[in-house]
């Protein structure tokens, strides 16, 4: 497979702003999570240090911890292997009852839709929750399944050529930022 | 082997990397055999032929509920059911089951080989099932599985390998597993059950039991066909029993925290104690629920390989990541 | 009609001579042998009515074989005699014995006419079936070997069998004594022969049947022994273990009479080709080690093994396609024998002179046939070889219906292009100069 080569064009979010995002994100879950017993689930693998960050807000803000989950989509996307060197299944781990709760699913980018399309099939694999929402850090537009965020960080316009990525410190990048790249073709 | 080439024919020069990637993915896999809802939709639409000319219910019960917690459709053909009886080639059987449309054939087998005869001329990826005394590449990752989950490394870990190696696809497919993740294989038998030049393969052969166990991590028996008795290979059973069987006894000359494991389906009394077999030591029935696990990784390893040769339109970027 | 055939390489084996010049012949028999610088279109005695130019190739005696299939009566569907004569005039052949195992099998005079009525039908080599030692090649009886000696075959045998007794073996090999036959014995035990590969490490990974080299070790014993026992002049075909050449080589030594073959499979394949379980790379005996290999090699040059069988096998797609195990053992090779064998002379691991010794003057030796020399008054059996063409083993390519090779996808390099069998042209490859 042809290797991609991606070119940076402009910066979202430097580190501070990632910090302020995941505030924001963290207030607006708090509000809902007083009101019913809330699971926060991140999507492989962005989403799973963005739950986490969000979690260790919402401890700040002394909120009874809640639940907490990672979702690997992989087995239920509908683009599977295609794309990929190697079609890696990553760790799923849901290890509370799903049914009855309201989960979160946090992710990091929100673009087609159709990540979130499977993160929906496979969750309700584990149970019934009461309600499945939504955090994104970034709604980059351009969906092609009708879902939408229920939180989200920030929305930006783009173009199909272009590539959102959320960099962050648990995943070996040097400082917290959102980048645009375009495909260099 | 998966993920580099389409078939999966045997452990034999399997690379490392391989081997864990299959292991990796099964943890995952087993993962879903333990959930509530047993079935992801992965492999939707992909039709995986189960094609048994030698009968074995149990391997062919594992491949299906892999296949179908996958969400793929399975199709049994079995040697009973088949025209192969009357006369038919193996090929003949083979182009009639290619018009069913089938993306992977599972295939077992009496003869060595007939996988690759398969994959020679079929359009399917092809999964050997055991074919013969060649190999049993599901089997000896199912073995390698459940050694992983219970002793962690493989890397350096004393596997004694008991009885038939002559006619054993199980333990060749263990040997070539076993040795290229550097676990350390003893085998032993009788003489008539050894074939030539194994050493050669980097194990080290024994004449009895006693030294291959002593010091092992774990001590797997390999069935002993019942046909080959009081043949000119070994005296009676009483005899093997006594000299090449598993008992508590011989099982103390092991580590104490040491598995025992066995292909299935055991003669109790023969090649293994009862007491033994149920024991808390014996993984014998985690082997076959991990079996699945392994099955469900390597068909999902298989299909992959076709999926990406389909043409199937996808949006640049879509999903996760870049 | 004198012939001459000019600007070539002659090659005598017999005395080790190589030179550049012309041969010619009339009536089957050569009238002069001469020497000429290449490319010089004529330097001899000028009334020869027609010259055929060799183009600088190699002339040699033809090829004779002592062991090939060519499957009729009986498996017509995998060749016939008049395929398998095309055959064996296109790999440089112009003498073929052929083995008994037919339906029937040839164990008396009518099937032996038969073949050899089809035989003179084709008219492009000289047969001489093999035939059966015990009648329908059952081992109880002697077949009728003054009958087959009376048609002019010149040796009987048991083709790939194995005669279990020993007493019996013992009393037929007498018995055709009496009539000047040679006896052609395959040696394979097999009580220890269970199996279509060698057993080493491959039959260890592959888990096919397999037999020991072993299995040939006491059945050339046991023939040897025979051979002295009875006296009667004995071929061995088709050793394929270093043990086998070393019982031989003994025994040569020690004058009993017996001469012994080796195919051009064995001479360049080892067991490693049938790792991958292809049937193609299935014959009788397996193929062995790579010790073995050099074993036989060396056996070749020092005389040990004086003939190179094609052990031509014939084999239809429907006796190849299915499981090894179940997979009919052959291979077609009349045509690559040359080839094969040209592949060791040009790694160095042979020389011209064992080579083309081992495929003409060496197997007429054997059979206590004319010829294998190029001087005149011999007869004019001859085979121009292209050293250097490369070629490809393909259906389209081969003459025999035979398509099962050993030569997998692999380019061969050189090949027959011209065979002369008593003057005749049997074969032609040189466009344009019949």
């Amino acid at each position: 497979m042809a290797e991609i080569r991606l070119v940076e064009r402009r910066k979202l979010l430097d580190a501070d702003g990632v910090e302020a995002k995941v505030f924001e994100l963290a207030e607006q879950i708090a509000a809902h999570a007083s009101k019913n017993p809330v699971g926060l689930v991140g999507i492989q693998t962005g989403g799973v240090h963005l739950a986490r960050r969000i979690l260790e807000r919402l401890e700040a803000m002394g909120l009874e911890k809640p639940h907490q989950g990672v979702l690997d989509i992989t087995l239920y996307r509908d683009d599977i292997f295609l794309g990929l060197q190697q079609p890696l299944v990553r760790r799923t781990d849901i290890p509370f009852e799903v049914s009855g709760t309201d989960v979160i699913l946090v992710d990091d980018v929100l673009y087609t839709g159709r990540t979130v399309r499977a993160a929906l099939d496979a969750l309700v694999d584990f149970g019934r929750p009461r309600a499945i929402k939504l955090a994104v850090l970034v709604d980059r537009g351009l969906r092609e399944y009708p879902i939408q965020a229920d939180w989200k960080g920030m929305t930006v316009d783009t173009i199909a050529s272009e590539t959102v990525q959320v960099e962050l410190t648990e995943m070996d990048a040097a400082t917290d930022r959102v980048v645009v790249y375009e495909r260099d073709d | 082997m998966p993920p580099t080439t389409r078939h999966l024919l045997g452990l034999e020069g399997t690379s490392r990397e391989q081997l864990i990637t299959v292991l990796d993915l099964a943890r995952e896999f087993r993962a879903v055999s333990q959930r509530r809802i047993k079935k992801v939709p992965t492999l939707r639409g992909i039709t995986v032929v189960l094609f048994f000319v030698e009968p074995s219910t149990r391997t062919r019960l594992s491949f299906e509920v892999a296949a179908k917690r996958l969400s793929a459709d399975t199709l049994s053909f079995t040697a009973s059911h088949s025209s192969l009886k009357k006369g038919e080639t193996l090929l003949d059987t083979a182009q009639n089951l290619m018009a069913m449309r089938p993306d992977i054939i599972v295939i077992r087998h009496s003869a060595p080989g007939a996988p690759h005869l398969l994959s020679r001329h079929v359009e399917a990826a092809i999964v050997n099932a055991g074919d013969g005394a060649h190999e049993h590449p599901t089997q000896g990752l199912l073995d390698m599985f459940t050694m992983r989950e219970h002793k962690g490394e493989l890397d350096g870990l004393v596997v004694a390998v008991v009885g038939d190696i002559l006619h054993s696809r199980v333990a060749r497919s263990n040997i070539h597993g076993l040795t290229t993740m550097g676990a350390r294989v003893r085998v032993a038998g009788p003489r008539t059950m050894l074939p030539p030049m194994l050493e050669r393969l980097g194990v080290t052969c024994h004449d009895r039991i006693e030294p291959a166990i002593e010091g092992a991590d774990v001590v797997m028996m390999l069935r002993i066909q019942k046909e080959r008795m009081g043949s000119e290979l070994f005296p009676s059973e009483r005899e093997y029993s006594r000299v090449f069987g598993l008992d508590a006894r011989k099982l103390e000359l092991a580590k104490p925290d040491a598995i025992v494991m066995h292909p299935g389906p055991m003669n109790r009394g023969v090649e293994i104690t009862p007491d033994v077999a149920d024991s808390g030591r014996s993984v014998i029935l985690e082997q076959v629920e991990n079996g699945v696990a392994v099955r469900m990784a390597v068909l999902y390893l298989t299909s992959a390989h076709l999926i990406e040769g389909n043409g199937m339109e996808t949006t640049p970027g879509a999903g996760v990541g870049p | 009609m004198r012939t001459r055939l000019t600007n070539c390489e002659v090659m005598d084996p017999s005395k080790g001579e190589r030179f550049w010049g012309y041969v010619e012949w009339e009536d089957g028999v050569i009238k002069d042998v001469g020497h000429a610088g290449p490319g010089l279109d004529d330097a001899g005695s000028g009334d020869s009515s027609r010259i055929v130019d060799g183009r600088g190739h190699l002339l040699a005696p033809s090829f004779v074989d002592l062991f090939a299939d060519f499957c009729e009566p009986g498996f017509e569907y995998r060749e016939d005699v008049a395929s398998g004569s095309a055959a064996a005039a296109s790999g440089g052949y112009t003498f073929v014995c052929l083995d008994p195992e037919t339906d029937p099998v040839c164990d008396g005079a009518d099937t032996a006419r038969f073949i050899l009525d089809r035989g003179a039908d084709a008219g492009l080599v000289d047969l001489s079936p093999c035939g059966a030692i015990s009648k329908g090649m059952k081992g109880g009886s002697i077949a009728n070997l003054g009958e087959l000696s009376d048609l002019g075959l010149r040796c009987v045998g048991t083709g790939n069998r194995y005669v279990k007794d020993t007493g019996f073996l013992r009393h037929a090999m007498e018995y055709a004594g009496n009539f000047g036959l040679l006896v052609v014995l395959t040696s394979e035990d097999p009580d220890l022969a269970q199996g279509s590969v060698h057993e080493g490490l491959v039959s260890t990974v592959t888990g096919l049947r397999a037999t020991p080299a072993a299995a040939e070790e006491v059945a050339v014993a046991r023939h040897i022994a025979l051979c002295e026992l009875t006296g009667t002049p004995t071929h061995l075909l088709k050793l394929s273990s270093e043990a086998g050449v070393r019982l031989v080589r003994e025994a040569r030594q020690r004058g009993v009479p017996m001469t012994a073959s080796v195919t051009a499979h064995h001479l360049v394949l080892t067991d490693t080709a049938v790792q991958t379980f292809d049937p193609q790379f299935k014959v009788i005996p397996p193929l062995r080690t790579e010790a073995d290999r050099r074993a036989l090699v060396a056996g070749l040059s020092d005389g040990t093994l004086s003939c190179i069988v094609s052990d031509h096998g014939p084999r239809a797609v429907e006796d190849k396609d299915v499981e090894f195990d179940s997979a009919a053992a052959g291979a077609s090779g009349l045509e690559l024998t040359f080839p094969l064998v040209n592949s060791l002379v040009l790694s160095g691991e042979l020389t011209l002179d064992v080579a083309l010794g081992a495929l003409g003057p060496g197997p007429r030796l054997a059979l206590g046939l004319d010829g294998g020399k190029i001087a005149a008054d011999e007869p004019a059996d001859l085979v121009l070889l292209d050293k250097s063409v490369a070629w490809k083993a393909e259906a389209s390519s081969l003459e025999s219906r035979g398509k099962n090779t050993v030569a997998g996808g692999r380019t061969l390099v050189g090949r027959p292009v011209m065979t002369i069998r008593r003057g005749e042209v049997t074969y032609n490859r040189l466009s344009g100069n019949k």
